[in-house]
């Protein structure tokens, strides 16, 4: 199983005893998601997916800087990946 | 009184320095007690000319805090030449090149670094496609913190020099401004730093909203049937669209009916795609490409909002090539003496477009937003073929004028 670092800003760090960085094992965003909720509660899953377990519009997951949409949630993962989570609404210019 | 609402499941967050719902991660929207707000027209046209006059509509609550080099008070220009070359009945520029950084950002950058002040803070910054940049430092010098500056390699120089001579640290990063956005949000929540459009957002995009309250109160306190904005991450249009509304709703106008209208480059134009194809989500666009370095944003920020206000005002979105967008600069430039940048001139471009493709009827008036000066994107200007040198000789003056 893929050891992955995950990256969080304080808002939702919040919902994870304030832990900004944490290591995760999990094959897939998927799995790394399901692994946050089981370790922080369902304070934490119920902001990242909905009631279908699909991505909520206002969070972004990078890999490895490279910005995932929802229908790739299932993207695998490999060791030493670095996940990024961030609430959407936090940029733009124009 | 100020204070912020979460857009998706509104609740009050108060009054303070956070940019996302502690709940849903929603955008949180400032929100003005507007029973409060005594503002009528006799008292704004006797007041200083400068974007603060509408300060019961901005997110101040200490005066003293307001950092002014002279944002706002633009020009709304009648161009009778251009709208009969685009064939519309009436059309206005509202030229924000004529800002003090030329360029509409000294808007919401004026109202943030004034924010930054209010929450005490040491050192400011913003992730900027160039403009914003030179505004957030600017204001950032007036103020007296330090600022500092996240911008893609590929900004034009122009952009990169101007905001460095304000003493800003400029930091330019190899990737797209999406890149430099996740980057800035980091430094934001790491760091402390007040991005102004990451965690001083809410208070920031309210600046822009003084650009409507101007066009309305330049028009004689009415809207027109259309407003073309410029657009990247759907910012602005959204926050012209809450000004029209605030206007509205605190006696200033009547009725506010402006079709609001997104103007993208078609290399870069999520809105306009997620619109067009009535899509229900906004798809990242992961590597822009276009040479409108200030629109391309590929992961808007107020994308949904933006779509809403779209939807919601009747409106339209638009995008046109890069050859298109420069054809306007050169037509905005020689019909009405108005040199805007290569993003600024895009609302033109897309207002002919979606003429000529019978979106947009030609008996309306039109506001086209100009955002931002020609001299900050004079590199991907083609060299003029009009320019001619010669030696210092009557001869060859004589010749020249005599073939010409």
């Amino acid at each position: 199983m893929a050891k992955v670092r995950v990256l969080v800003t304080s808002a939702l760090a919040t919902y994870m005893n304030n832990e900004r960085e944490v290591t995760v094992e999990a094959d897939s965003v998927r799995e790394l998601l399901n692994k946050l909720a089981n370790r922080y509660g369902s304070q934490l899953s119920t902001r990242l997916l909905d009631e279908s377990g699909n991505l909520r519009r206002y969070i972004n997951i990078y890999i490895n800087d490279r910005n995932i949409r929802g229908a790739e949630i299932d993207q695998k993962l490999n060791e030493g990946d670095e996940v990024l989570i961030l609430p959407a609404v936090s940029g733009g210019e124009l | 009184m100020v204070t912020l609402i979460c857009r998706e499941c509104n609740d009050d967050k108060g009054h303070a320095f956070v940019h996302v719902c502690s709940d849903c991660f929603g955008a949180l929207e400032v929100q003005y007690d507007l029973s409060k707000v005594r503002l009528n027209r006799e008292v704004l046209a006797n007041r200083y000319p400068s974007m603060w006059k509408y300060k019961e509509l901005l997110p101040i609550v200490d005066d003293s805090k307001i950092v002014d080099i002279g944002a706002g008070n633009t020009p709304l220009i009648r161009a009778d030449k251009l709208a009969k070359k685009i064939g519309v009945k009436r059309l206005y520029l509202k030229n924000d090149t004529t800002n003090p950084t030329y360029s509409f950002k000294d808007r919401p950058s004026s109202v943030a670094i004034s924010k930054a002040l209010e929450f005490k803070l040491s050192t400011v910054g913003c992730a900027s496609t160039g403009n914003l940049a030179g505004a957030t430092a600017a204001h950032a010098a007036k103020a007296g913190i330090d600022c500092l500056v996240f911008m893609p390699v590929s900004v034009e120089q122009s952009k990169v020099q101007q905001a460095a001579i304000y003493g800003a640290r400029v930091v330019l990063i190899r990737g797209t401004y999406d890149d430099v956005n996740r980057l800035a949000a980091l430094a934001a929540d790491r760091f402390g730093i007040g991005i102004v459009n990451v965690n001083l957002r809410p208070y920031y995009v309210e600046g822009s909203k003084t650009m409507a309250f101007e066009i309305v109160e330049q028009l004689g306190w009415r809207t027109p049937d259309r407003i073309v904005v410029p657009t990247a991450s759907g910012a602005l249009l959204s926050a012209l669209y809450k000004g029209l509304k605030e206007a509205e709703q605190i006696g200033l106008l009547k009725e506010s009916n402006a079709a609001m209208t997104v103007a993208q480059p078609l290399g870069c134009s999520p809105i306009v795609e997620a619109f067009r194809n009535n899509y229900s989500e906004i798809r990242t666009v992961t590597t822009p490409s276009t040479i409108v370095q200030s629109l391309a944003i590929g992961d808007p920020g107020d994308g949904y909002q933006a779509l809403k206000v779209v939807r919601e005002s009747g409106g339209s979105c638009g995008a046109v090539t890069d050859v298109e967008a420069l054809k306007a600069v050169e037509l905005l430039a020689s019909t009405e003496g108005v040199f805007a940048e290569v993003g600024g001139a895009i609302s033109i471009a897309v207002l002919k477009r979606l003429v000529d493709e019978g979106e947009v009827g030609r008996d309306e008036e039109v506001v086209c937003c100009v955002t931002g000066s020609g001299f900050k994107t004079i590199d991907v200007l083609p060299r003029p073929e009009n320019i001619t040198t010669i030696d210092a000789k009557f001869d060859q003056l004589s010749g020249l004028l005599r073939t010409s």
